[in-house]
């Protein structure tokens, strides 16, 4: 076997940092391809008395990828599908690789076809059934669609259709370690729903749209698979990027009086029934003072992704308004917390924590998903000062600190 | 003022081949407004709003290419037209082009996208016009002015940028993305579920029923070869130097130095 534990140079600089925009430290690093790699290079670890840190993509925001010294491992070359199954209930189960990224599975599952050249019969047969069958999708679905499926596994991640569809551990089976790393897992593929619609509804007031997101979710109708939020700097961050960001100018630019706007997904099994869930979600946003005349409203899913785009380019365009500040500076990483809201009004539970940012002179990218009580603030410091300030912030909350 | 767009529906992703008849089998998977026809939907929406006009969306294809046309209407057409029947399947570029002058011969503007994602021949328009004896201006970049008579467009060129200044009736295609479709909001979009989709037969149209479909077609497909290739495209996903050493792995493989 080729040698898997490299010794760390410059080539491999980027492996030291993460999407937290923090950076470590290694002295090797390794990309196995496969199980049996992974074991090797953690015998050689084992008996070099080194320290490791596993990496997926690098896409976190908690700086769980930097390395504390010693090894990186970093799994995206363990990115192979496997096989193909069918449970007894005729649910497509896929096995693949931890290194598979969620961008890769998608696209697989949108041309109904994997690379397959090593799988076996069953697989195969398997394959031609998936081929002749409705579309199908994996439900976990973090909003950063480069991460890794063992990533996504391993952090628990929370994507946008968690409000309906629930968590990542409902729909992954059979896992496999190689020491303490998952290095691959069975994927429950289910039917993509029939009638898929995306909605944008924009508020003159924020308050006003986090009420609107209260109320939606209390409706608690079945077809709603995602309420996600964007504050008005999330959304002055996506109108930067979109300046360089191609996917997002085919969307039209949002009226600088809005302070916020919330995405809906309606995922139903019939179109009667998207329609239904439509005009309710209409109804409510009248009700709230959403200009409707200035709302998007697409179906199908190819459209429908148009929209999905701009709440999946939110942690993006913090990051990179981040970046125009202190790209390059050592020794700043981009602060950002996942803050709770589990009571039934975000408007009131999110307030003291704008409060907080408001008296320190922080300006802060706010998004998630109110109605399931997940928001996530970064913060957006302009100074070291700031900086300090905002990590301060942080610490607090972190540790429950009353607000 | 009376606009006509004409669009089309097409497979989202490469459709099926009806092996025996030489067709495109559009039963199965998601369907779309061919993506090169926004663009022409969104240059007659601007000239509608500019001219007070009435603007018109036709389609022909089956009765699923309802769809397309009610997406037109939350876009904001005014009416939809759906040209479809057994007696217009399996139409080339000569039975289309014919089926559609038939319907456009009224208008004022006749406007198409620059070609589609399936047959692709970029032919519909030119071939609009040469039926019904108008002028044809393709590749716009840009409407500069628009009156009763005429109309100003900018073309792109390989060579150049030219302004055109247009007689009525005429027909229209703008470059594919030179005009971004508007983004529909929920109140057309709930609307144009209930807008009705006026269905036209050939009698509706009149004209040579010999000349629609495949009687009217002057090509026939003898042969369908499907192309050898692995079912997934090799696209890299990882970090800069997780890709650049995946290129020159793939180079070595090919022998390449």
């Amino acid at each position: 076997m080729a040698q898997l534990l490299l010794p760390f140079s410059d080539g491999y600089l980027e492996y030291l940092s993460d999407e937290s925009r923090r950076s470590g430290t290694a002295t090797h690093i390794a990309f196995p391809t496969c199980a049996e790699e992974l074991s090797s290079i953690f015998n050689e670890l084992e008996t070099a008395g080194l320290p490791f840190t596993i990496q997926g993509a690098r896409t976190g925001l908690d700086g769980a990828a930097i390395p504390q010294g010693g090894a990186i491992i970093n799994c995206t070359a363990m990115d192979s599908f496997i096989s193909l199954r069918r449970d007894s209930d005729g649910a497509f189960l896929l096995r693949a690789g931890c290194g598979v990224t969620l961008s890769a599975l998608e696209r697989c599952l949108t041309f109904r076809d994997f690379p397959h050249s090593a799988w076996d019969a069953d697989s195969l047969a398997t394959l031609e059934e998936l081929k002749d069958s409705p579309s199908l999708f994996w439900p976990p679905s973090p909003t950063e669609s480069g991460a890794t499926i063992g990533g996504t596994v391993a952090g628990n991640a929370r994507g946008i259709y968690s409000y309906r569809y629930g968590n990542v551990q409902d729909y992954v089976f059979d896992p496999v370690y190689a020491g303490s790393v998952l290095s691959e897992m069975v994927l429950k593929l289910i039917p993509m729903p029939e009638s898929v619609w995306g909605l944008a509804f924009f508020f003159e007031s924020e308050g006003a749209a986090l009420d609107f997101a209260r109320e939606v979710h209390i409706t608690a109708n079945p077809s709603i698979a995602a309420i996600e939020f964007l504050n008005k700097p999330t959304l002055e961050n996506i109108a930067l990027l979109r300046e360089t960001a191609s996917r997002l100018q085919a969307l039209p630019e949002i009226d600088e009086r809005f302070r916020a706007m919330i995405y809906t997904e309606i995922h139903a099994a019939l179109d009667d029934e998207a329609e239904d869930c439509a005009s309710l979600l209409l109804d409510i946003a009248a009700q709230y003072g959403s200009d409707l005349d200035s709302s998007w409203a697409l179906s199908g899913d190819s459209e429908v992704a148009r929209i999905r785009i701009i709440r999946h380019a939110a942690q993006e365009a913090s990051l990179a308004a981040f970046d125009r500040v202190w790209g390059g500076t050592s020794n700043i990483y981009a602060p950002g917390i996942d803050i709770s809201l589990p009571g039934n009004s975000p408007r009131d539970e999110l307030a003291p924590y704008e409060q907080a940012l408001a008296a320190a002179g922080l300006g802060a990218a706010i998004f998630g998903n109110p109605g399931g009580g997940r928001l996530r603030i970064c913060p957006a410091p302009q100074s070291i000062a700031e900086f300090e300030v905002a990590k301060s912030l942080i610490a607090q909350w972190k540790e429950g600190a009353p607000l | 003022m009376k606009i006509c767009v004409c669009i089309k529906q097409v497979p989202r992703h490469e459709g099926r081949m009806d092996s025996v008849r030489g067709v495109i089998d559009r039963s199965a998977g998601e369907r779309i407004i061919n993506p090169h026809d926004e663009s022409a939907l969104e240059l007659a929406l601007r000239l509608r709003d500019e001219m007070s006009a009435r603007l018109h969306a036709v389609s022909m294809g089956p009765g699923f290419a309802e769809q397309t046309l009610r997406d037109a209407c939350a876009s904001g057409a005014d009416a939809a037209f759906l040209i479809s029947g057994s007696e217009f399947s399996g139409a080339d570029i000569a039975a289309t082009s014919y089926a559609l002058s038939l319907f456009t011969a009224d208008y004022d503007v006749i406007i198409c996208g620059s070609h589609t994602t399936d047959g692709g021949t970029g032919q519909t328009g030119s071939a609009i016009a040469a039926r019904l004896g108008i002028p044809f201006v393709g590749d716009i970049t840009s409407l500069e002015a628009c009156s009763e008579n005429d109309l100003t467009v900018r073309c792109l060129s390989e060579t150049a940028h030219s302004t055109f200044q247009i007689q009525l009736p005429c027909v229209l295609s703008p470059v594919s993305g030179a005009f971004p479709l508007r983004m529909p909001n929920i109140k057309s979009k709930l609307a144009s579920k209930k807008a009705e989709i006026i269905r036209l037969c050939a009698n509706d149209l009149g004209g040579d029923s010999g000349r629609l479909g495949l009687a009217g077609s002057k090509t026939r497909v003898t042969k369908i070869l499907t192309q050898e290739r692995e079912p997934v495209s090799p696209l890299l996903d990882a970090d800069t130097t997780a890709c650049a050493r995946a290129i020159w792995e793939a180079v070595g493989e090919r022998g390449i130095s």
